[in-house]
């Protein structure tokens, strides 16, 4: 196709918004539309024409959980600990052997073998707490590094199951150890449920996370 | 989206750019239903259609001072975003796109806004209106392409037809809907 005939440009630009143009040759046009505000016009023509299409599905309505991440990731920082945390940052292979190491070291003599483990870290990958959770239903909470928190505030646990629904497990503790069962909501499936931590405020009770998102992740299984 | 309402949403927009965010939460709670179904059809996976649809809410949020009411419409700015980021993801995936079948059907909301009329209703049943027009094996192509985000061979495939002819009735069929709006 011969870019400079204004026919195949316009057949380009209505291939591009129709989404037939996939691959190389859809970045190679997405690089020529920046230099091109003629070739932008055309796509912006077709737009007009095709997208209205878009509204003919019928809607669906997205997991009620989404809002809470997207909410989450686009709320200011307040503290700069939590600021630039890992959204969504997979816990990589060496941190979860690293995790492995000091779990067995933490947790191999009290009683029972630790099965998963999370381990909450700071902005600069500092390990703030130990939690892990055993398939009877017990989870404890082991600060090594706890953040100071802004007065009024707490980091709470919470697991979001697979089908999203949201258990609160507790307030991560300051200064020692905290053990608990899990909650009954997700024992069935909570190495399966994503550990998520957000900073809330204390002392309420709270049933959805509503604060900015501290660490998220899956269980490691030792 | 909800109702004619295209000058709420841009003012909603507007009001993201200035950091609203309850304008971004109204946004959201109007437009995500419609942008989760487009991105669902495109990459057919749930859990992909949500990371899309969060990447998308934060480019709107980011991006909200660069949408400019006067050369599109609130909806079609977002519809651009939603499929763009469907069809790289989808671009990313394919490798492992299996050809299993999604099933919408037992996806569609029922819920309240379920029966949502059209935010340029007008514009859009003009559409449908010129692609009635078409001959049928045009029409398939374009909205098979569309919907789903395929390349030429994945609807000839899809649609058992040529690939040559797939090209030639996509190709006509745009042609022939740019002359029908323009009529």
């Amino acid at each position: 196709m011969n870019r400079s005939d204004p026919q195949c440009r316009d057949r380009l630009a209505a291939e591009y918004v129709l989404g037939t143009l996939h691959g190389r040759a859809r970045r190679r046009f997405e690089r020529l539309l920046a230099a091109h505000p003629d070739l932008r016009q055309r796509v912006e023509g077709w737009e007009r024409r095709l997208l209205p299409l878009a509204e003919e599905l019928p809607p669906v309505a997205p997991p009620r959980q989404l809002w809470k991440r997207i909410e989450a990731a686009t709320r200011p920082p307040r503290e700069p600990w939590w600021q630039s945390l890992g959204f969504w940052r997979p816990l990589a292979l060496a941190a979860s052997l690293a995790v492995a190491v000091l779990g067995v070291a933490l947790f191999g003599h009290h009683g029972f073998d630790p099965e998963y483990l999370f381990v909450v870290r700071g902005e600069s990958g500092e390990q703030q707490w130990v939690i892990r959770a055993s398939d009877e239903g017990r989870l404890a909470m082991v600060p090594l590094a706890p953040p100071t928190m802004p007065a009024g505030k707490v980091c709470r646990l919470w697991l979001v199951a697979p089908d999203g629904s949201v258990h609160l497990v507790g307030v991560l503790p300051e200064d020692e150890r905290r053990q608990l069962r899990l909650p009954p909501g997700v024992q069935g499936e909570f190495a399966r449920a994503q550990v998520l931590v957000t900073v809330e405020p204390a002392g309420e009770r709270d049933t959805q996370p509503d604060g900015p998102v501290v660490s998220r992740g899956t269980w490691a299984r030792i | 989206m909800r109702q004619a309402e295209p000058e709420r949403l841009a003012t909603l927009i507007r009001a993201c750019a200035a950091g609203d965010r309850r304008a971004f939460a109204s946004l959201y709670e109007a437009t995500a239903p419609n942008l989760y179904a487009v991105v669902l059809r495109i990459v057919r996976r749930e859990d992909w259609a949500q990371e899309v649809l969060q990447e998308v809410y934060l480019k709107v949020w980011r991006n909200a001072d660069g949408y400019r009411p006067e050369r599109a419409a609130a909806t079609t700015w977002l519809s651009r975003i939603a499929r763009n980021r469907a069809i790289d993801r989808l671009r990313r995936e394919r490798p492992t796109l299996g050809d299993a079948e999604f099933p919408f059907d037992q996806l569609v909301d029922d819920g309240p806004g379920s029966e949502a009329s059209l935010a340029h209703e007008e514009e859009s049943a003009t559409l449908r209106r010129c692609l009635e027009a078409l001959p049928r094996q045009q029409a398939q192509c374009i909205e098979v392409a569309f919907f789903e985000g395929l390349t030429h061979p994945e609807v000839a495939r899809r649609l058992r037809l040529p690939l040559g002819s797939v090209k030639t009735w996509i190709r006509r069929g745009l042609a022939s809907i740019r002359a029908c709006l323009e009529r």
